[in-house]
């Protein structure tokens, strides 16, 4: 992985994809919890994403909420 | 051309704020509170100042010194406020037709039909207010204050109460309000997207002063070093130029002089300018040109400064021919890259991260 400047990059599978007019929402299995990328679906397109494909999650820290509870 | 120069204390606040704006609309941008709205009852004659003058083409609508006054009834400005204030118990037609009661006789430059055509009220026309959406009361209040031929249209905060559907429908019929009649505007606006899309003058007002007056670009490169601003109000504006359109996909590609850029919808045709703004919070920096990433905008710059404030840290970035481009990071992400004034960086953002209001051909700026 190359060296950035985003704290949080999150190894997981791709679960399911669900495109959109530009946008896509991209569903990712990380051990059981799912997390969701909003991409278009031209990215979904180049970087080849389907189930099964091992992806990475990059999340910028500022991006993140917290819900205590 | 309009000229504020006023001072007012309401309590324990103090007001004094002057500007001046030629073409186009002048922005007045600051967080509630600021006095922005009170500046705007100044100038609509709403309340008198304590001191100063506001003028019109030359002419005082207000001067304390010269005890001039104009009430707000022979002031001729039209008014849209968040809230349209329609009369609920006239048709859309008899609220329109209601403000073009106010334009004397030889005064009714401003064409019944070419407002109707420009904001796209005509199916409307015969409805009551009662039975239009947020966005379609909003058009009808904007008619209403154009047709009263007023010699400026004061907009506060017309686009706050909407859903961003809404507003992006609007947004462009206020570009063509502005470029279609020839009236000055005043805007009143927080949202930093708004306010870069349509004004050619930001006056920035803070704690009831002005802070800065001036060009979009120039404006929220300043605010961002404002250590007031709360940081998810740090943007960049960046200029580049329509490179390619890619349909399939609903996406323009944009070419910069340190990279490109890509954004969802289109942008006109190859070649036309097109400015963009992007959060500091949505940029993430490499060191090594990044692939096989979702990201698709990528400019590649080198560090100018580097502001630290706690756990978080504000890299400014020097890109070629343009403004810098602003990323906030955390300062564990700028040890571990060690980065420092000069260091190159490669800087990207998602597309679909970049707010579409804040997307726009860039012929708004008064030229």
């Amino acid at each position: 992985m190359m060296k950035i400047s985003a704290r949080n990059v999150i190894d997981g599978a791709v679960k399911e994809v669900k495109k959109g007019a530009t946008t896509a929402h991209v569903l990712i299995d990380v051990s059981g919890a799912t997390l969701t990328a909003a991409i278009t679906n031209e990215s979904v397109d180049e970087l080849g994403l389907k189930p099964g494909v091992k992806v990475k999650a990059v999340i910028k820290s500022s991006d993140v909420m917290i819900a205590v509870g | 051309m309009i000229e504020v120069d006023v001072r007012k204390k309401v309590g324990a606040f103090s007001l004094d704020v002057a500007f001046a704006n030629g073409a186009g609309i002048t922005a007045l941008f600051g967080q509630s509170g600021s006095g922005k709205s009170l500046t705007l009852g100044i100038i609509a004659g709403l309340m008198k100042p304590d001191e100063g003058f506001v003028r019109l083409e030359g002419e005082a609508l207000v001067d304390t010194e010269r005890k001039i006054f104009v009430p707000v009834s022979r002031r001729r400005i039209g008014l849209v406020f968040q809230d349209s204030n329609l009369f609920p118990h006239l048709s859309v037609k008899q609220n329109l037709l209601y403000g073009r009661w106010f334009a004397p006789r030889g005064e009714r430059r401003i064409d019944f039909d070419a407002v109707v055509e420009t904001l796209g009220i005509g199916k409307l026309i015969s409805r009551s207010p009662t039975r239009l959406s947020g966005g379609e009361r909003q058009r009808v209040a904007i008619g209403r204050a154009l047709l009263s031929c007023p010699r400026l249209l004061l907009l506060d905060e017309p686009l706050a109460a909407l859903d961003m559907q809404r507003k992006l429908e609007i947004l462009p019929l206020i570009e063509r309000v502005r470029d279609e009649f020839d009236v000055p505007i005043v805007y009143v606006s927080h949202a930093v997207e708004e306010v870069a899309r349509l004004a050619a003058c930001v006056v920035i007002v803070d704690g009831g002063r002005v802070k800065f007056v001036g060009d979009p670009a120039e404006a929220f490169n300043r605010l961002a070093h404002m250590p007031a601003t709360n940081r998810f109000d740090r943007s960049s504006v960046l200029m580049a130029s329509v490179d390619e359109t890619s349909p399939a996909y609903g996406l323009t590609k944009l070419k910069h002089q340190s990279g490109t850029m890509w954004i969802k919808g289109s942008a006109g045709p190859s070649g036309s300018l097109a400015r963009v703004i992007v959060k500091a919070t949505d940029v993430i920096l490499s060191l090594v040109p990044p692939h096989e990433i979702s990201a698709r905008s990528v400019l590649h710059g080198r560090v100018a400064n580097i502001q630290i404030e706690g756990p978080i840290a504000t890299i400014e970035i020097e890109l070629k021919e343009d403004g810098p481009l602003l990323a906030t990071i955390t300062k564990g992400a700028l040890e571990d890259l060690a980065l420092k004034r000069g260091s190159q960086v490669y800087a990207l953002f998602k597309t679909a991260a970049l707010d579409e209001r804040s997307i726009d051909v860039a012929n708004a700026w008064g030229d």
